[in-house]
């Protein structure tokens, strides 16, 4: 008996892959995982007119600085401000304003790509308190909610007695927990986005999370860009084609070093972070054919 | 010169639509003009001649009817009439004074140059045009909804069974490809066993055109939709459309219908409702929740097509889940689990999207935009040039607006209506 089911949640599908658990003992830990990806949502989507993270934004565009009473966002605002030193800046939730401008295809002048890579947050912690610098701030958590609710599932799992799973947010935040129950880790081979039955890169994982970023669009060979994502340095748009996988033991973290390699590029070195960020970090840029450059 | 570039990539892509459904066995069926139209080859037609068409009535939408026609290669406009000056003047200039144009439409069907009038009066004058237009042995296309009466319904019907001529309804919806790849989606099961359906039309305006000088002879010629003698208001002017898919996609009309209106916003003098809702009962328990107003239009316009396995929205071509497929990594991850097999787990793939895969904001039943307008009106010169009507079509604009009458007669009477064994049309074979 194995258990699966799959829920949608932030905004993608969820899978929850349990082997050797019975249906009933499975679907008592799905609705506690339900209750804690709600809560996650609830705090930090930007697509949810009354999440604590969309009225955060609102009271920063006004006072540009706000006392945060929601514990899952002032958690999530440090890891983004301990990810921002981390990655020497490479890693912003500060430039959402941009970000938005560049999706809706709206001319963005010097002067705003500027005041973007001026922009970043700062946090009294003593009170609770975020600032911002700029007036234009928009905070936007991109995939870090994924990764922090990610870390949540493993410690839900791990306290219900859980060895083994496989658990997967859009297949680009991946918890491999455990096993699999015919071998000694999960063996996962990611594809190239671009070129059918070509593999990017494999895993052999054992209690670790993998987080796959990418800039690519939706079908072979289309060449399109998939997401805006925008450098922080400059403020301008990576139109480059790149996935970049990570593995390290926390998924928040994956999403981190993830997002600042997919940004940055050859200009990060994820090696010389520090030493528990990241087991492995691989930059793959499609359209010059350059693969495994592991910084 | 209008935009050969759209209509082409339009027509383009409707043949490419087209195509593949009319590969589909099931489409026949549901959609036997789709299943015509895409034998067809317009691409030559206009060398053999064109359609010389009179259009009588040019106001809002005759002037619609009248732009996309001329962009239609196999189609000429030969001839305009209306009686209201403004529009009789417009009409003129919009065809650089070649047509001729008439105050009388019965002096345009005297004309011996013309193969097909476009009615698009207001809706009182359908029946009497049309038949008259019929009996001049002229092909016609009618603006829906098809007349102010059942009688008039049945009357046309007969009219056009006495001809040898086409008489085609405008529902443009017949003709786009989202409503015609949904339809062959939902058939095929792809959203369960459908029993409601769910439709409105949300407008927030008085729906009054403005009468010049304030001239109290021409209120009723203008706001004509305001009045019972001359129209039902919302359930002639946009539920017909909306009943219409409904009655298409669940294969059946309503055995009846009961509903509620009133006039409780604009209270202006106007005679018909400004807000309705209605519950039209099909066949084994199936609903159709349908609701009408005109003063917020946060809603706007949809039709929900309810299955037990997903959802359709037409106007939006969306569809979605209830229970979204699994990667298909994570499909073949469950399947060696239970056989006890350890082997890779494919993550993505050339179709895979990093970050999005399913989201809540569903998937697009067709891509693509198109005109279905155009293509209507490029599909009725073709059917005049042919001497054929496309199979189906009188069908679905008949049943569409003796389902809105019917609907006004539950909500005037207070009572629910059945739906009278003698408005029933007996079955067309299947082309």
């Amino acid at each position: 008996m194995n258990y699966h089911a799959q829920l949608e949640s932030m905004g993608t599908r969820f899978d929850l892959v349990l082997p050797r658990l019975g249906t009933s003992r499975g679907d008592a830990l799905l609705l506690q995982i339900d209750a804690e990806l709600q809560q996650w949502e609830q705090s930090l989507s930007g697509f949810r007119a009354d999440s604590a993270v969309t009225l955060l934004n609102a009271r920063l565009a006004r006072d540009h600085s706000a006392a945060v009473d929601d514990p899952l966002l002032w958690q999530a605002l440090e890891l983004a401000d301990f990810g921002y030193t981390l990655t020497q800046g490479w890693f912003n939730i500060a430039g959402g304003r941009l970000y938005a401008a560049y999706k809706r295809n709206e001319a963005v002048s010097p002067a705003e790509r500027q005041a973007y890579a001026n922009a970043r947050i700062y946090l009294d912690r003593a009170t609770r308190v975020v600032s911002t610098q700029g007036a234009d701030t928009l905070l936007d958590f991109g995939g870090l909610g994924k990764g922090l609710a990610l870390d949540a599932v493993k410690d839900i799992l791990e306290a219900a007695g859980v060895r083994n799973g496989f658990v997967s947010f859009g297949e680009s935040s991946i918890l491999a927990l455990g096993h699999h129950p015919n071998g000694a880790y999960w063996s996962v081979v990611v594809n190239d986005p671009l070129v059918r039955g070509k593999i990017l890169d494999t895993f052999s994982l054992r209690d670790r999370f993998l987080t796959i970023s990418s800039t690519v669009a939706n079908g072979a060979g289309s060449g399109g860009l998939q997401s805006h994502l925008v450098d922080p340095r400059s403020g301008r748009l990576i139109d480059e084609q790149r996935t970049v996988t990570t593995v390290g033991e926390s998924g928040a973290l994956g999403e981190i070093i993830s997002t600042a390699k997919l940004v940055a590029g050859e200009q990060l070195s994820v090696a010389s972070l520090s030493a528990s960020a990241a087991d492995s970090c691989r930059l793959f840029t499609h359209n010059t054919g350059m693969d495994g450059s592991y910084a | 010169m209008p935009d050969r570039s759209a209509f082409d990539a339009d027509r383009r892509q409707f043949i490419r639509e087209f195509s593949i459904l009319a590969g589909l066995t099931s489409v026949a069926s549901v959609a036997p003009w789709a299943k015509a139209l895409a034998s067809e080859d317009f691409s030559g037609m206009a060398r053999n001649g064109k359609a010389r068409i009179g259009i009588i009535g040019v106001g809002q939408r005759g002037r619609a009817l009248l732009l996309n026609l001329q962009q239609v290669p196999h189609a000429e406009i030969v001839a305009v009439c209306d009686i209201y000056p403004p529009n009789f003047e417009r009409a003129i200039a919009l065809t650089g004074g070649k047509a001729q144009a008439f105050v009388d439409y019965r002096d345009m069907l005297e004309l011996r140059d013309i193969d097909a009038v476009v009615v698009a009066t207001p809706l009182h004058q359908h029946a009497h045009i049309v038949i008259d237009a019929l009996g001049a042995d002229l092909h016609v296309f009618c603006e829906k909804s098809m007349a102010r009466s059942l009688e008039d319904c049945q009357r046309m019907v007969e009219a056009d069974k006495g001809s040898k001529r086409i008489l085609q309804i405008g529902h443009q919806r017949l003709f786009n490809p989202v409503y015609l790849r949904a339809i062959e989606r939902a058939r095929s099961g792809e959203i369960g066993d459908i029993t409601q359906i769910r439709a409105y039309w949300h407008r927030n305006n008085n729906w009054r055109r403005p009468v010049p000088d304030g001239d109290s002879r021409l209120e009723k010629q203008i706001n004509w939709r305001l009045y019972k003698e001359f129209s039902a208001g919302l359930m002639t002017e946009l539920a017909s459309h909306q009943l219409q898919v409904a009655n298409w996609f669940f294969d059946d009309i309503p055995s009846r219908v009961m509903g509620s209106g009133s006039i409780s916003f604009w209270r202006d003098g106007r005679e018909v409702y400004d807000s309705v809702a209605l519950i039209y009962e099909y066949s084994d328990g199936r609903k159709l929740l349908y609701d009408s107003m005109i003063n917020n239009k946060h809603y706007g316009l949809e039709e929900q097509i309810l299955g037990s396995l997903g959802t359709m929205e037409l106007e939006t071509n969306r569809i979605y889940w209830e229970n979204p497929p699994p990667a298909p990594g994570i499909k073949q991850l469950v399947e060696d689990l239970d056989q006890g097999v350890f082997r890779e787990i494919p993550i993505g793939g050339a179709s895979w999207v990093p970050e999005t895969a399913v989201s809540q904001a569903g998937a697009a039943i067709v891509e693509g935009e198109y005109s279905d307008t155009l293509l209507q009106m490029e599909a009725f010169a073709a059917a005049v040039l042919n001497g054929k009507a496309y199979p189906g079509l009188l069908r679905e604009a008949y049943y569409a607006t003796i389902a809105a009458l019917l609907g006004e007669r539950a909500m005037d009477s207070g009572q629910p209506v059945a739906w009278p064994q003698q408005y029933r049309m007996p079955p067309e074979p299947v082309v």
